[in-house]
């Protein structure tokens, strides 16, 4: 398991360091470039799947639904996760710790919580993907759904049909 | 969340996909708050694409392993923590015996240990929500007398629960009781007074030994219950030696339906009535079992001519497509599926199972100002 893992590890560090090599260029809405590596890049299976389609890397990549605070912000966790390979139990931890510090800011920000959000989905960043979506699982969790109509902004527009069904289902489940 | 923490702001609405994520990683519990938010969300849970990964209920089975061990749950989800399962929050909890659960409630009985044979004592709790409420003490007739005692509980009909204490006379030259007295408890107003059952719009339907099914109507007033009789489908056991192989009642879509294993038990047969008092069983399904469990012969014959099933039909959830057996041999509790045909081990070393699904719902305030409700059918 150990010599089988390390072998894997090598050979995704040559492969690292051979794609790790290139810069990509990501652009905002904003048109603000950002100078990333391709190895950062290549968390986000939108950009991977252009790389390796024969896409243009040198041109860089225009991201016409993502503004320049929140591209940031996502460079921030694709770097991270993207750049440093974490081998040992230290440096995963530190990784996961990372996560917690980045889900924590945004957690104070619901706003930049949803438009980092919308930024992994249209990027396609799986991992911080499930982190923010988890983050608003959690922000639901516990609260009524008076109290998650306030935080969500959305209209009560249930019918008392509606709420008679969720009722009766509530207690077939 | 603080007031001061933000709000995601109302022109950011989430996309249909991102939501389903963000529902999908609720557990049961706040889910069923979450989805009463808009019709949007509400629309997840009836849209088979989604339905799959939307959050389901724990379910599972309620056993106990003898009549003094405490009382547990094999689970068929994974546990959220939501509910106790050791029914350590009731009273002298450590005498219980299991008796019968019905759509998230609990029936119990304190053990002998701790009253008079000629008196049985009743608690009805919800683990989900660690409410509970004991019965009246009911007297029972010491000698030639065996009770069977049922919980009937559906919120969706009423938030009351009831409690059937049926008393079987035994006739000492025929092998069948006869059901002689019934106490109907309700929890509407919590005074006392009276076999695989179902409860099924309001009314109770238990099968009877001589195959037929008794309904009771109306038991929920404080007037006079009726009751009527049904003959359940397929063929008719004409000794008692073939009572091996009895079916199990339970309901789809709100429609009564019968599952029964045919004359070898080879065969599940699934039956649908088309109505009641007036109608007719329509044949469903038929289940094989030799596939199964990949074996033609179910019956072993004793030596006194009684012949016994090497399975037995614990529960059902016809909703989710599940038939629950025990195979007796193993002392294994099993699912079989209609959509695969294939049985899943639950667990092993029990022949007595019943099936739970936690309901949430709380106990309504007792009305005291009603009469008793008192009835002898």
């Amino acid at each position: 398991m150990a010599s089988g893992s390390g072998a894997a590890a090598a050979a995704a560090d040559a492969e690292e360091k051979e794609s790790g090599s290139r810069m990509i260029t990501l652009t905002s809405n904003e048109g603000k470039a950002f100078v990333v590596t391709e190895a950062s890049a290549r968390q986000s299976a939108t950009i991977r799947s252009m790389v390796d389609d024969g896409g243009c890397v040198d041109k860089g990549f225009p991201l016409p639904n993502v503004d320049s605070k929140t591209l940031a912000r996502v460079i921030q966790y694709s770097d991270e996760h993207g750049n440093k390979e974490p081998h040992t139990v230290d440096e995963r931890a530190a990784l996961a710790k990372f996560d917690r510090d980045f889900i924590a800011e945004l957690d104070a920000d619901k706003a930049f919580l949803y438009d980092v959000t919308m930024a992994a989905n249209y990027l396609h960043i799986q991992g911080l993907l499930a982190l923010t979506t988890q983050c608003v699982a959690d922000t639901i969790k516990g609260k009524t759904p008076e109290e998650i109509r306030t935080a969500f902004g959305i209209e009560y527009d249930l019918t008392a049909q509606d709420e008679k069904e969720i009722k009766e289902e509530d207690t077939h489940a | 969340m603080d007031a001061d923490s933000g709000d995601f702001g109302s022109g950011n609405k989430l996309p249909d996909d991102l939501t389903l994520d963000v529902l999908s990683r609720l557990p049961y519990k706040s889910f069923c708050r979450a989805k009463c938010t808009c019709t949007g969300w509400l629309s997840f849970s009836s849209n088979p694409h989604y339905c799959d990964k939307l959050p389901k209920p724990l379910t599972g089975f309620l056993y106990q392993k003898s009549e003094s061990s405490a009382i547990e749950v094999a689970s068929l989800c994974p546990d959220d923590g939501s509910f106790d399962t050791s029914l350590s929050f009731l009273p002298r909890y450590e005498w219980l015996e299991l008796t019968d659960s019905c759509n998230g409630l609990v029936l119990c009985k304190y053990g002998r240990n701790t009253s008079s044979p000629s008196v049985a004592h009743f608690v009805v709790c919800n683990p989900a929500t660690r409410q509970w409420m004991e019965l009246p003490e009911t007297l029972l007739e010491p000698e030639g007398h065996s009770y069977a005692t049922k919980l009937a509980f559906d919120p969706s009909w009423s938030p009351y629960f009831y409690v059937f204490n049926f008393e079987e006379k035994r006739n000492p030259v025929e092998r069948w009781a006869c059901i002689s007295k019934v106490a109907i408890f309700s929890s509407r107003n919590s005074t006392v007074d009276c076999q695989p059952h179902v409860l099924l719009g309001g009314k109770l339907f238990l099968q009877t030994s001589s195959c037929r099914i008794l309904v009771i109507d109306a038991f929920h007033n404080t007037e006079q219950p009726s009751h009527w009789i049904f003959d359940l489908p397929g063929y008719k056991p004409t000794s008692p030696m073939v009572d091996c192989l009895t079916g199990y009642l339970g309901h789809k879509s709100g429609v009564l339906h019968y599952v029964q294993p045919d004359t070898g038990g080879r065969t599940l047969l699934v039956w649908a009535r088309d109505g009641y008092p007036h109608g007719d069983w329509n044949l469903k399904h038929r289940l094989s079992m030799s596939n199964a469990f990949g074996q033609d012969i179910f019956l072993d014959e004793h030596f006194d001519g009684f012949l016994s099933c090497h399975y037995d039909i614990q529960s059902l959830d016809l909703e989710r497509g599940l038939v629950f057996l025990c195979h007796f041999a193993a002392e294994r509790l099993l699912s079989y599926s209609l959509s695969t045909g294939k049985l899943t081990k639950i667990r092993d070393g029990l022949r007595r199972y019943l099936y739970y699904v936690p309901n949430c719902s709380m106990f309504p305030a007792k009305e005291t100002d009603k009469d008793q409700d008192v009835s002898e059918p």
